[in-house]
């Protein structure tokens, strides 16, 4: 598989994140699982992590705790009607910007 | 030294081994994850516990802290039973990173910070007086005459007065701190504690949540 640009990769993690919840609640490190089995395996903790936080500040996410057996409490992460909006709304702008892309860059350099 | 000098050495080092040894146990109680041996949670609870000071400094407050570095030791402890603890704290990056990241947008007063500061300044004024005083007395003795009283002051800060004995030293001496000595460590907690985040941030927050 092609390497993909990690400064590619920071701007899309909030739409991957918005995307993963919406489909299935979940916690941090479940979330980085998700990711690495999706193909994104350059998706670090530390860029997962301050995301996570980041779209439960802005409210775009919202978050509980379910107790583990395996140690502390989990933070379980589910999407708002705010972060499905944001989801809807940059799902639309990547789908315009990778038509842009590939009707630009799709014949032979001129 | 006498034996009892060497007793008195000994319990006092006694004493500070038995309060280092309990400091480092609630430190690894406090923010250790459960992950393998004890060298991974202490490796854990030193990583935690540099994200929370990290934070702190940051000018997160105390329950938020609390939550974050649940979280973070939760996911800490999901992620040991995929990898080694080590390979696992390496791919977080270093943990002021991760606290600055996670901190962009909770940014608050930081209160401890400015706390620090103006301890700081205040140590460094009680220093400052001590040799003021001392000067004064050195200057007041080598000029002053027998029975004379002498006057010093400085603006804003303390005013000094020694009467000189018979005997060439200083007799009598006096010293009145004013409130104005207050003014300085208070522009220190001002200035490093920043209380106008409690502004900036709930502005910041709610244009957040539009």
């Amino acid at each position: 598989m092609n390497d993909v640009d990690p400064q590619m990769l920071k701007g899309l993690v909030t739409l991957l994140l918005l995307y993963l919840v919406a489909e299935r609640e979940d916690y941090g490190y479940a979330l980085v699982v998700r990711l690495r089995e999706a193909g994104f395996g350059d998706m670090a903790e530390g860029t997962v992590y301050p995301a996570l936080a980041r779209l439960e500040q802005a409210k775009r996410l919202d978050a509980y705790l379910v107790p583990s057996e395996k140690g502390p409490a989990r933070k379980y992460y589910r999407i708002t009607a705010a972060g499905a909006l944001e989801l809807e709304r940059t799902r639309e702008a990547w789908t315009h910007l990778t038509g842009l892309v590939a009707g630009l860059t799709q014949g032979e350099p001129s | 030294m006498t034996l009892s000098g060497w007793h008195l050495l000994a319990w006092l080092a006694g004493l500070i081994l038995v309060a280092v040894a309990a400091t480092l146990t609630i430190l690894l109680l406090a923010y250790r994850a459960r992950v393998g041996g004890l060298a991974e949670q202490a490796r854990t609870a030193r990583y935690v516990f540099a994200y929370d000071d990290a934070l702190q400094w940051l000018g997160v407050g105390y329950r938020e802290r609390g939550r974050l570095t649940g979280e973070l030791r939760s996911n800490i402890s999901a992620a040991a039973a995929d990898a080694p603890v080590r390979e696992v704290l390496e791919r977080m990056g270093p943990a002021k990173e991760l606290a600055r990241a996670v901190a962009a947008r909770r940014r608050g007063p930081t209160w401890v910070v400015g706390a620090v500061a103006a301890l700081v300044v205040i140590v460094a004024q009680i220093l400052a007086t001590i040799l003021m005083q001392l000067s004064f007395i050195s200057a007041v003795t080598s000029i002053a005459a027998p029975y004379q009283t002498v006057t010093g002051n400085v603006p804003l800060w303390q005013t000094f007065e020694a009467t000189m004995g018979d005997s060439g030293r200083v007799d009598m001496f006096s010293s009145t701190t004013h409130v104005g000595t207050l003014i300085i460590p208070a522009l220190g907690f001002i200035i490093w504690s920043r209380p106008w985040r409690l502004i900036t941030h709930r502005a910041a927050r709610r244009a957040e949540e539009i």
